[in-house]
């Protein structure tokens, strides 16, 4: 019984409670009726508000306009301010229901992934992280699960636009519901420790876009790879928090440029950041993606071989992903998921 | 108690039991001081926007520059000085002119967030041009500030005017320096 891990009990759970049913690889979910993410969403978020006592009210609710809105950021609590409700805060029966909004909007792999990047930094404070306060005790910087936060902007409606914001320490999901349509842009997923152990169990809660990256770029051949290869170092995210609404020029490899099966990796890859998004969302991002495949580059730096460092990007009309290793630490990965047309969901909201 | 509130009560208590814990790990940029730059093209206008980040571990030494009088504050004063030296690092040549950039507005973090490693100085400054001809043109960038210890991003974004066209774009290993072919197209 001990190698029927925690993880396997966690997802078995979620499952259970009613979390999306996961999509696995590019496309071949079994499509949900249109809406019924919607609905389960609205159902679970007016639950989790009637839980709450007016201050936890107030911390939670703002208008959908709200500048809460991109209020949201990779860095731990004591850095950065959140200024919604704060999961320690909350008894173990509204923390549960704090969390089934969350996963109400999520797939079941990308609540998974959200809940791998949260117990990566339950690890980060077990080692002590929060304790050292980041660096020499200066900061009274403060990690671990109890340190994110949840918000719902606008009133949870099958109609009018509203949003789940959740987020702490490496981690910032926004989704935007607007009737049946809904995105995840921008989001952000990041580890560290990019490798942990739990029960005896090693997790990589961002191992899949590792590893799919790397088995993109060993697909490529020499001439391809002259075109996706970035002769430059890149440290960091380049469209990381606090830059929305930009984009960059492109660079890279058109996807054109690749065969048939590459461009199904590349559509897998992107797939490990969409597919955090409940099915129906994901479904019609994925679409979208597939239909802009010939405005879409996939741009490498670094190693090639995995177990390397490299930074990779992949940017088309409706998505930029980026994933980026920190200073040269294969164990700390910060990545975002943007769409320069439907961030907050722009386009669901003014189309 | 319902037996979904039960089962997600006691998928939290799972949660949080029984990690395996690798080592003391630090959270933050530590020892570089990372330098993000993205440039906006215009007919008669270059904007370029920084974001610098001194590591945690540099942060002090980042911060003993700008605060002259050693009294633990930036004063208007000290980061007006700093925003300019930054810029003075910075060259910019479009067609094999040299153009001056100016420095247009400037923010700082406080000494806390910067011996955190995420106090991010934000700096935007920019060159007046004449209106760019129709045809192609070459825009040369590089930046110089804190090389020993300076990291580098240099961005275009895509311009804002269809007119304008990016059709190459090249920098050297560091990212210090950046070139960008153009093309401006008669309206």
């Amino acid at each position: 019984m001990k190698r029927f891990s925690i993880v396997s009990v966690m997802i078995l759970l979620i499952t259970l409670t009613g979390t999306n049913s996961g999509q696995r690889g590019a496309g071949a979910a079994a499509p949900a009726a249109a809406g019924s993410t919607t609905a389960k969403a609205v159902d679970t978020a007016n639950a989790f508000l009637a839980m709450l006592d007016p201050t936890e009210r107030t911390k939670t609710a703002f208008t959908f306009n709200s500048p809460q809105k991109t209020n949201w950021s990779n860095l731990p609590n004591g850095i950065y301010q959140r200024n919604s409700l704060r999961l320690g805060d909350l008894t173990s029966a509204k923390r549960a229901a704090a969390l089934a909004v969350v996963a109400s909007v999520l797939s079941t792999d990308g609540y998974r992934k959200v809940s791998d990047i949260m117990n990566g930094d339950e690890v980060l404070r077990g080692a002590g992280g929060g304790q050292t306060g980041g660096r020499g005790g200066r900061g009274g910087v403060t990690f671990g699960s109890a340190e994110y936060y949840i918000a719902i902007l606008g009133t949870p409606s099958a109609a009018t636009p509203w949003m789940v914001q959740f987020g702490g320490h490496h981690l910032a999901i926004n989704v935007t519901i607007v009737g049946s349509n809904n995105v995840i842009t921008p989001s952000l997923p990041a580890a560290q420790p990019a490798k942990y152990t739990l029960n005896g169990q090693t997790i990589r809660p961002l191992g899949k876009e590792n590893d799919k990256g790397f088995a993109l770029i060993g697909a490529l051949n020499a001439d391809q790879r002259k075109q996706a290869i970035l002769n430059y170092r890149v440290s960091d995210l380049v469209l990381g928090p606090g830059e929305d609404g930009k984009t960059i020029q492109p660079e890279g490899i058109l996807a054109t440029a690749l065969t048939a099966s590459q461009q199904d990796m590349l559509l897998d890859l992107a797939h490990e950041w969409i597919g955090i998004l409940n099915d129906e969302g994901a479904t019609a991002r994925m679409a979208e993606i597939r239909s802009n495949l010939p405005r879409t580059y996939f741009a490498w730096s670094g190693a090639t071989e995995n177990g390397g460092l490299a930074y990779f990007r992949i940017q088309g009309p409706t998505v930029l992903i980026e994933y980026a290793p920190q200073q040269g630490d294969l164990d700390h990965i910060h990545t975002i998921y943007r769409d320069p047309t439907n961030d907050y969901g722009a386009r669901l909201v003014s189309p | 108690m319902s037996v979904r509130t039960r089962l997600q009560r006691l998928l939290v208590c799972l949660t949080i039991i029984g990690f395996g814990v690798p080592r003391v790990i630090e959270a933050h940029r530590l020892d570089e001081y990372l330098q993000a730059t993205r440039i906006s093209l215009e007919l008669d206008r270059i904007a370029v926007e920084m974001n610098l980040t001194p590591g945690a571990a540099v942060a002090d030494q980042v911060f003993a520059a700008i605060d002259q009088d050693r009294n633990g504050a930036i004063s208007p004063v000290e980061g007006a000085a700093y925003a300019r030296l930054v810029v003075s690092s910075l060259s910019l040549n479009v067609d094999g002119r040299v153009r001056a950039l100016t420095l247009d507005r400037y923010t700082f973090p406080s000494l806390t967030d910067m011996r955190n490693g995420e106090g991010i100085i934000r700096l935007q400054a920019s060159a007046k041009m004449p209106h760019a001809s129709a045809g192609p043109h070459r825009l040369a960038f590089a930046n110089i500030h804190r090389s020993d210890i300076g990291v580098y991003l240099i961005n275009a974004l895509i311009p804002s005017d269809e007119r304008i066209r990016i059709t190459g774009q090249s920098r050297d290993t560091l990212q210090n320096e950046f070139k960008m072919d153009y093309k401006v197209n008669e309206r």
